[in-house]
């Protein structure tokens, strides 16, 4: 409705005089909030953070990668362990384990543990290993597989060249 | 000696606190004398008593100003009181009603009425900036955060596109917030001084020329909104005749008329 439409008594309610002086300012040009100090100084802030940041998480990518190397070393042992005890099923286990934190470690993948042994090879081909590769790490998993959950009757004079074999694989991992 | 220059010490802060408590009480004193004024019905000595308060601005100080003047007819100089209390008080709506009649009064139509300006607020303009800036940085953060590469995840990427999208329109905000008070700084009000004519719905001439003997372009009723033109110096680009009288090119809101106006016949908004 155009102002000059309204009743008379709405006109009147309006132009009514302010008797509280407010809050005075001594002008009333505008500051442009790019040239404020208050918003560089909150700039260099985030900023400040932003360094942080990084530092923080090129820390933490470097504890992670330092733990998963210590996990490796600690899997090592007890491979070893379970070579000199000759417990089959145990040797299989860990050597499981181990080429999949190897496979983790080489394609970026924080979880291989909870992948599928077919999965994990897909793994090693979309990171462009070679075929000798691939195919080497398909057939130690499905021994160490067969021979963990199958429960088939194990040869322990055949622990050793595994060992060998699966030690080859993971320096070709990398 | 040192007495001495305690007493000078005592003597100085004392003196400081007097100036700022005159400064300040000399300022609610005349507020409070033009409204005195004004209530025993002497609109002229308010005006005048309002006007004695130099350098200090406040949202009822113009308001009432603005006032007074509607009530006197002088309804240019009602719509530039207006806009000062609304550049203070962006959010009142006593105001905008009180400007949308006064406008009415000076007859400019509501087309011709740009809603981004009158509706300006120095303190949105301030925290959209901020608020770009902090939505800036803390994406930056998250991306730095939790960016794993190869990047499969599908969710990672609808954020970081989510993120985009919400920056080009906050940046968009910005930009026209900023637009709008480089125009703001710009802004004058067509002003005929009452005296001369004592018409309410004077027009003010945009003229080919710098001078009185120049013909009109166009013609705007006086309290419309004018724009200084800029120069290639960032300047307003001005002129001063022989006579002396300085003119200054002008743009209307749209841009399509211009034309040289006297400086007596414009009040700029912010000044």
């Amino acid at each position: 409705v155009p102002q000059s439409k309204l009743p008379q008594k709405q006109v009147q309610d309006l132009f009514q005089t302010d008797s509280d002086p407010g809050v005075w300012v001594t002008s009333l040009s505008l500051v442009d909030p790019i040239q404020s100090a208050s918003f560089w100084i909150l700039q260099v802030f985030l900023f400040l953070t932003v360094l942080v940041v990084i530092y923080l998480r090129i820390r933490k990518r470097k504890s992670a990668s330092e733990l998963l190397k210590k996990k490796e070393k600690v899997l090592l042992i007890k491979i070893r362990e379970a070579l000199k005890h000759k417990d089959s099923i145990g040797f299989h286990r860990i050597l499981s384990k181990s080429i999949r934190l190897r496979v983790g470690i080489a394609c970026k993948h924080a979880k291989t543990h909870a992948l599928s042994s077919p999965e994990v090879v897909e793994l090693l081909k979309s990171a462009s290993f070679s075929k000798e590769v691939v195919d080497e790490a398909l057939e130690l998993l499905r021994l160490c597989d067969e021979l963990e959950y199958a429960g088939s009757v194990t040869q322990k004079n055949d622990l050793e060249p595994t060992f060998r074999k699966s030690q080859s694989l993971l320096k070709k991992i990398k | 000696v040192k007495n001495f220059s305690i007493l000078l010490l005592i003597f100085a802060f004392t003196q400081s606190w007097g100036v700022l408590i005159c400064y300040g009480a000399s300022k609610d004193q005349l507020f409070y004398d033009a409204v005195r004024a004004e209530a025993t019905g002497d609109l002229q000595q308010a005006v005048e008593t309002y006007t004695e308060i130099k350098e200090a601005h406040s949202a009822p100080l113009h308001a009432n100003l603005a006032n007074l003047f509607y009530k006197l007819n002088d309804y240019p100089l009602s719509v530039l009181h207006f806009r000062k209390a609304l550049l203070l008080d962006p959010e009142n709506r006593e105001y905008k009603a009180n400007l949308s009649l006064s406008l009415d009064k000076c007859g400019i139509s509501q087309d011709s009425r740009n809603q981004n300006i009158l509706s300006f607020s120095p303190t949105l303009y301030k925290y959209s900036l901020i608020s770009l800036s902090i939505l800036f940085w803390a994406g930056i953060i998250l991306l730095i955060w939790f960016t794993r590469f190869p990047i499969k995840n599908k969710s990672f990427l609808f954020w970081v596109a989510s993120w985009l999208i919400l920056l080009i329109l906050m940046y968009g905000f910005y930009n026209q917030q900023r637009n709008t008070s480089s125009m703001l700084q710009r802004e004058v009000i067509a002003y005929q001084p009452l005296k001369d004519t004592n018409k309410p719905n004077d027009r003010i001439s945009l003229r080919v020329f710098a001078g009185n003997a120049s013909s009109a372009n166009t013609s705007i009723p006086a309290g419309s909104s004018l724009f200084l033109d800029l120069g290639k110096n960032k300047q307003p680009r001005a002129h001063t005749s022989p006579d002396g009288e300085k003119w200054f090119l002008m743009r209307s809101l749209c841009g399509l008329n211009k034309g040289w106006v006297k400086e007596e016949e414009f009040r700029p908004v912010i000044d």
